[in-house]
């Protein structure tokens, strides 16, 4: 047991020693001609592509420009999922052994799911816990993944101008120009960088930042940046919209098979027009109202997609960029923002299953 | 005026308008407030249904949050994707 402390100390004064590693001053002090600054990585909403596909492959445009970090990130998880499952499932047939360690607290977690889905949908149990405990479980693991050493802080090291080159000729691309067009676009925005940065060209993958060139000057930080080999899977849009695709749908699926075709009569209420109750207006006026009503109903239907893809996307995304900014200004502040990261990657997980169960359940009601 | 100046100027406005986005965060802030002190009332009225109020709890917040995600995503979009010129 007190060997146990000796480690948790251990690992508080490696990450205060870390921190302090980390800044420019600290590492001047001790005489090294090279520090751990961190460098503030690239910072942008659509992934970085990492292996560009071939043009004349199938996968060009089908499966966009090329396999991004944030689709490798995606890959991991699911490989940790599986490796779940490997683990997990031999210990379920055991059946008269108390249940320990990590199969203990799985259980704990799946019975607390399981029951709070059956007091609240009841019947339905079997058809929804399924979504609820994928959702909560994927964006979980992947979330919290995204904390582990190495997520976003370990790539390729670049020159901003050849990053922004590079990007420049993808938007060539992108817009249907030649080859020739876009190398020509790559060149003129490689230039213009160097030119306003007045320095060579430099790239490479390193892990340090050299501390000084050989002039025995600090390169300016600014003109330094990395493209992350993996990054928050959630920190995509494609990852985001497609498991909000999948819960709105399958949200009307469930609607249509409790009630038939009468699920859609709360979107489109247009009794008050039906030739048989053609007094309906006069009797009530007030009727017409639920025309408008229904609509606005399913506007709001079609609006959750956005809402849940960018619920999630957003909350990752800013949980990143305060990771990265935080880094490269005061290392050893990470340490807190890691525990405020902690939390709202699990709030998010859950209030999507939540949120997933609440309007399935909502859709099976009559009213 | 210059096409350089211009494009300063334009950059200098992206930026200001991906500060006034985030305005928006006020209303889901003072939400996010009347939400869980409506909350804590009704716990410390009736401690048993803390459980359940916990969970609608966490389902308002969730919801008032997401005005303020979307602002954030407004001006990240500003920040990050938006070109300039």
């Amino acid at each position: 047991m007190k060997k146990r402390y000796i480690v948790y100390i251990g690992v508080l004064l490696l990450i205060f020693f870390g921190g302090a590693m980390g800044s420019d001053p600290i590492s001047g002090m001790l005489g090294l001609d090279f520090s751990f600054a961190p460098v503030l990585p690239t910072i942008q909403l659509p992934g970085e592509v990492l292996i560009p596909w071939p043009e004349t492959s199938f996968l060009y445009g089908l499966f966009g420009l090329g396999f991004t970090n944030t689709f490798l990130a995606t890959c991991l998880s699911f490989v940790i999922i599986l490796l779940m499952v490997v683990a997990l499932k031999p210990r379920s047939r055991t059946v008269d052994e108390v249940p320990t360690g990590f199969y203990n607290l799985f259980e704990l977690i799946y019975e607390g799911a399981y029951n709070y889905v059956e007091r609240s949908v009841g019947k339905w149990t079997k058809n929804f816990f399924p979504f609820f405990m994928t959702f909560i479980l994927w964006i979980l693991i992947s979330n919290w993944m995204s904390l582990l050493p190495g997520f976003d802080a370990v790539g390729i090291y670049e020159d901003v101008s050849h990053f922004e080159a590079k990007k420049a000729e993808r938007a060539v691309l992108e817009a249907g120009g030649s080859e020739a067009e876009a190398e020509e676009a790559f060149d003129a925005v490689e230039h213009a960088v160097v030119e306003a940065n007045d320095e060579s060209l430099r790239r490479g993958l390193f892990l340090v930042s050299p501390r000084a060139d050989e002039q025995g000057e600090n390169p300016p930080d600014s003109i330094w940046t990395i493209v992350p080999f993996v990054r928050p899977a959630a920190s995509d849009l494609n990852f985001t919209l497609a498991i909000a695709l999948i819960s709105v749908i399958m949200t009307q699926y469930y609607g249509m098979r409790a009630q038939g075709m009468k699920y859609w009569a709360k979107f489109f209420a247009f009794y008050p027009f039906n030739k048989h109750q053609g007094d309906e207006i006069a009797k009530n006026p007030l009727a017409i109202m639920d025309v408008g009503v229904g609509l606005l109903e399913f506007v709001s239907e079609i609006f959750k997609i956005v809402s849940f893809a960018f619920r999630l996307l957003g909350n990752v995304f800013a949980g990143m960029v305060l990771l990265f900014v935080m880094a490269s200004l005061l290392p050893v502040a990470n340490l807190m923002f890691y525990f405020l990261e902690f939390g709202v990657g699990a709030l998010q997980a859950v209030v999507f299953a939540l949120l997933t169960l609440t309007f399935m359940a909502g859709a099976t009601q009559h009213h | 005026m210059d096409v350089e100046s211009a494009i300063i100027i334009a950059t200098g406005l992206k930026y200001l308008g991906a500060g006034l986005a985030m305005t928006g965060a006020i209303g889901a802030g003072a939400g996010v407030g009347i939400v869980v002190g409506g909350a804590v009332q009704g716990i410390a009225r009736n401690p048993d249904a803390s459980g359940e109020i916990q969970s609608n709890m966490i389902l308002g917040v969730a919801l008032a949050e997401a005005v303020a995600i979307y602002a954030l995503v407004v001006s990240l979009i500003l920040i990050f994707v938006a070109p300039v010129g």
